[in-house]
């Protein structure tokens, strides 16, 4: 079993591991399997994302099955790496490194244009962070419950779901924690009035201005979490064929990174699955 | 005393770069005030919003054939206005901003007009296909 948790859920699932010892994990198994705090997973089992039963002590077994689900179905996202968030992963030297906190971001923007100015924004200054794209507010709800993320950047205008309950139902969520907010629009000071209350106390980004001021607040935001990773990781080696693109130890100046942005264009689709959704 | 015309606001130099000479002066602008005179990152942005606005248009067609799904068109305006405006085109992002506005109460062939003016001056900002 011990062979077992050093793996990522990428391993797991390709059947690298020899998963007949059991059919079923605790959950500080699966937290450690998925790079995620035990509350996180009991939540999870709560929510009926996870099938369980429980011993007579009241200690949650977890079916193998339905964390193998989960992680097909994390796998198969928006960008297809939410259950590796934090995992450990096997370097080529054959050497395991144990978990470090992936820094996480969550675009809710329904504008293909902005879905792919955000993406490469944060590919070409902060490559070490996960961007994950959802396009309307129900989904980024959903995405929200299970990514988890450090900082949530959403869109005031969505479809499914108006601006402010959008922003309220985040922070009312259970699972949003520590997580920060930031509010991006198109929508002037005077366009924004109606949405006051919701907007109190959150930064907000005029998108005409994003690459100026969306920078910084990832910064505030995730700050100390690029610092920690910088500090847990090694350097990288020069062929990492593990699943995860896990960083580069400082964001290089941004002239010296701007090539690359030109090379690898912001396709909108590039940026998710909402690749050709228009608008908002 | 000769007077010497003001400079535009306190803007740095262009970066060099022949491709950034070519733009419009209004993209220029942009480039120099909304994007730090980062010339990689706004081409880059720029290029993938030629692309989409392929899409943009085609879906634009689409709903004023159906002439059922006001918040989509006001979306789809709402999302043109703030691009155009990222991109340095103020001149024409009060059409995309009309446009919204009148998504959710004008008639049909008012939106189809306002739609066919935005996208003329569209076409001809960017150099699209007037045929896409």
């Amino acid at each position: 079993m011990c062979h077992l948790l050093q793996n990522t859920p990428m391993n797991y699932t390709n059947n690298s591991v020899d998963m007949s010892s059991g059919a079923y994990y605790t959950t500080l198994e699966v937290a450690k399997m998925l790079g995620m705090a035990v509350r996180s997973v009991q939540l999870m089992v709560d929510r009926g994302d996870l099938q369980a039963w429980k011993t007579p002590g009241g200690h949650r077994r977890i079916t193998r099955d339905s964390l193998e689900r989960w992680i097909k179905g994390s796998r198969a996202g928006v960008t297809g790496v939410a259950a590796m968030h934090g995992g450990a992963s096997l370097r080529p030297s054959g050497r395991r490194r144990h978990s470090v906190h992936v820094p996480r971001i969550l675009l809710i923007e329904d504008s293909a244009h902005f879905q792919g100015l955000v993406s490469t924004l944060v590919k070409q200054r902060y490559p070490a962070i996960e961007l994950h794209v959802s396009a309307d507010a129900i989904a980024g709800l959903v995405s929200f419950g299970h990514l988890q993320p450090d900082l949530i950047i959403v869109d005031i205008l969505l479809p499914g779901m108006d601006g402010a309950t959008l922003i309220s139902g985040l922070r009312n969520h259970a699972l949003f924690g520590n997580c920060k907010l930031v509010v991006l629009t198109a929508l002037d000071a005077q366009q924004r009035e109606p949405y006051a209350a919701a907007l109190d106390g959150v930064d907000v980004v005029h998108k005409p201005r994003l690459v100026q001021e969306l920078p910084p607040l990832i910064e505030a935001a995730l700050g100390h979490l690029l610092a920690n990773k910088d500090a847990a990781e090694e350097p990288a080696p020069a062929a990492n064929g593990g699943a995860l693109a896990l960083a580069p130890s400082e964001p290089p100046p941004v002239k010296a990174k701007a090539s690359k942005a030109r090379s690898s264009k912001p396709k909108a689709k590039a940026a998710g699955k909402s690749g050709q959704q228009p608008a908002g | 005393m000769e007077q010497v015309p003001p400079k535009p606001c306190s803007l740095p130099a262009l970066p060099e770069g022949s491709e950034v000479l070519r733009l419009p002066r209004c993209e220029q602008v942009a480039l120099q005030s909304l994007f730090d005179n980062d010339s990689d990152l706004y081409l880059a942005f720029r290029d993938a919003c030629i692309e989409q606005f392929v899409h943009d248009f085609q879906l634009a067609a689409a709903l004023l054939v159906a002439q059922q799904d006001r918040a989509a068109f006001s979306r789809l305006a709402h999302s043109l206005k703030g691009v155009l405006n990222t991109l340095g085109h103020t001149e024409i992002s009060p059409l995309a901003h009309a446009l919204q506005l009148e998504a959710e109460r004008a008639d049909w062939p008012e939106l189809q007009r306002l739609w066919l003016e935005l996208r003329a001056r569209m076409v001809a900002a960017f150099g699209l296909d007037a045929l896409a």
